[in-house]
């Protein structure tokens, strides 16, 4: 039924990106105080509309992404590689890190955080896979019922939006706009490693694919702030910790016969957040492992379990993660590409 | 085979580190069903009231016809919830598991107290375990209800509830949800209308909100 020719399509591409990213996105956005209100749902949507600008780049840029040394030499293709691994490293480790949190406070209460870390890496590890085949006929089988999932839940969460809360949001303001804009655009940054892969895409349309992925990914992100904000408000939604995880607690199915009807949605979350972490490795690999050093997977998951776990003072990686996410990585991994581009193309000229 | 390999290291490598480095076994946890939040003589109190297992499965006996004892609520002081906290861990062998809870009781002294409602509004958001949708109810005095509660053999967070859940069809005081608590006083800086709670002779009484 398939082929086995170490190449995925364009759908299958399509949904492991919206499976890798919505449970990312709907925990860790949904905390992000610059998409709040009537200029962070703005934002989004402008974010967005610079994403699929981004999105064209890559695409146009990933000839040059399938053997940087070529075009960069061994050094800086190796800088290059480093550069996109200390990004992978980072993001790995803050993605690691929210979800032990998530997974100890309402899986394994009382348990220790390296317990939790290195049970989320190994499933990660082994469940989702290295082999491109096997991750795209994962995220192709899997999305339906996700999306269906998060879909389902929210608009039962819609049943309890106050409207007079949603009316309450703060006025629409240019800067928090801009804010909410970049804030998104920054967290799409983990597209950013895709063009890496897509040599291994069998597909003409592949930016259609990715900016449909991101559609979705936009659109139950935003349905769920807007949720949220009907239902907390938007002062109680900034006094929340974890607002997407309440979210459910405050809803009940008919019939009450599910006493915390919010541990399906912990479950459809983690899922996604498994996916998301299976990603990064796997990005991790691609990116890590060239020449005879095949071991590049391994050491970036021991990477991310400190990143994860080890205090930096009294912070941890989620306390530091977003300054360095706006400060370098977005406005870097936002012309790399574009060089990569051009640079790959003038070298052909000549 | 290599992946064989690796796939046995990492199995093996796991169940060595699990052992007793697990989440807390259920039956080492204690599951309060209900809780009441007091404010006098300068100190939080709180009592938990205990899910009585055993009694509401029908795994314990009853002799002579007679109703079970429930079992005896928890009651803590302390000059802010941490303490409290350090309290209980101090002096209790099980693990306290907020994730069940179904009603909390506030007394009518905290309300009347901007400060600690403030206070305790902000301990029970970091509770991440606590649903938000716990019913909260207001008491002269929490010891009283919950104590009528018990004295039926029942916890006070079954008798709550069933209160609710047993009876859809008749009327009573529209139930206030801890989410709503937070909504309310976070976006209007107001405190909502509580339905009341009473014991009188021992029997529980709810009263319409105040």
């Amino acid at each position: 039924m398939f082929s086995d020719n170490d190449r995925i399509s364009g759908i299958q591409l399509r949904r492991q990106i919206a499976v890798g990213l919505t449970g990312a996105f709907l925990l860790i956005l949904t905390k992000e105080s610059a998409l709040f209100g009537r200029s962070g749902f703005l934002g989004l949507l402008c974010g967005f509309g610079g994403l699929l600008l981004y999105l064209l780049v890559l695409v146009h840029a990933s000839a040059s992404y399938r053997a940087p040394e070529l075009l960069l030499g061994r050094t800086g293709g190796a800088i290059l590689r480093l550069f996109y691994l200390s990004y992978l490293v980072l993001t790995g480790s803050f993605l690691l890190a929210e979800a032990t949190a998530m997974v100890r406070t309402y899986l394994m209460p009382g348990s220790q955080g390296l317990t939790a870390a290195v049970l989320l890496l190994a499933v990660s590890l082994l469940g989702t896979g290295s082999d491109v085949q096997r991750r795209g006929r994962m995220g192709e089988a899997s999305y339906p019922l996700l999306m269906l999932g998060f879909l389902v839940m929210l608009a039962v969460a819609a049943g309890a939006v106050n409207s007079d809360l949603l009316d309450a949001a703060p006025a629409l303001d240019g800067g928090d706009t801009l804010q909410g804009a970049y804030a998104y655009y920054g967290a799409c940054m983990i597209l950013s490693v895709v063009p890496f892969l897509l040599n291994r895409v069998q597909e003409e349309h592949i930016f259609s694919h990715m900016a449909r992925a991101m559609a979705a990914v936009t659109l139950i992100t935003g349905s769920a702030l807007l949720i949220l904000l009907g239902i907390f408000g938007y002062e109680g939604l900034v006094q929340q910790k974890t607002p997407i995880l309440k979210l459910m607690s405050r809803v009940m199915l008919p019939g009450g016969f599910l006493d915390r009807f919010d541990i399906i949605w912990i479950a459809f979350l983690l899922f996604s957040l498994l996916f998301g972490l299976g990603t990064v490795l796997f990005y991790g690999r691609t990116i890590g492992e060239f020449g005879t050093f095949t071991k590049g997977g391994y050491v970036l998951a021991l990477l991310m379990l400190i990143g994860a776990l080890v205090p930096w003072g009294r912070a941890d990686i989620r306390s530091f993660y977003g300054t360095a996410l706006q400060w370098f990585y977005t406005p870097a991994l936002t012309v790399v590409p574009i060089f990569m581009w051009l640079y790959g193309k003038w070298r052909k000229m000549g | 085979m290599k992946k064989l390999i690796s796939a046995a290291v990492v199995l093996f490598a796991l169940t060595e580190f699990l052992c007793g480095c697990a989440a807390i076994e259920p039956e080492k946890r204690a599951y309060p069903l209900a809780f009441s939040v007091d404010y006098r003589d300068d100190a939080y109190e709180v009592i938990y009231a205990a899910a009585n297992l055993a009694g509401s499965t029908g795994q314990e006996k009853q002799e002579g016809g007679q109703q079970s004892e429930g079992r005896q609520p928890l009651v803590f002081s302390g000059t802010d919830f941490g303490q409290i906290q350090e309290r209980y861990d101090e002096s209790q062998e099980y693990y306290l598991d907020l994730g069940h809870v179904q009603a909390i009781l506030f007394s009518r002294r905290l309300l009347h107290r901007p400060k600690e409602y403030e206070e305790t509004l902000l301990y029970l958001q970091n509770q991440e375990i606590l649903g938000q949708n716990a019913r909260v109810f207001v008491c002269d005095e929490p010891a009283e209800v919950i104590a009528a509660a018990e004295s039926t053999g029942i916890s006070f967070g079954e008798f709550i509830s069933g209160m609710y859940e047993n009876r859809p069809d008749q009327d009573k005081p529209r139930a206030l949800e801890l989410g709503e608590l937070y909504q309310e006083f976070y976006n209007y800086h107001t405190i909502p209308s509580f339905p009341e709670l009473s014991a009188d002779d021992g029997s529980i009484v709810l009263h319409s909100g105040v």
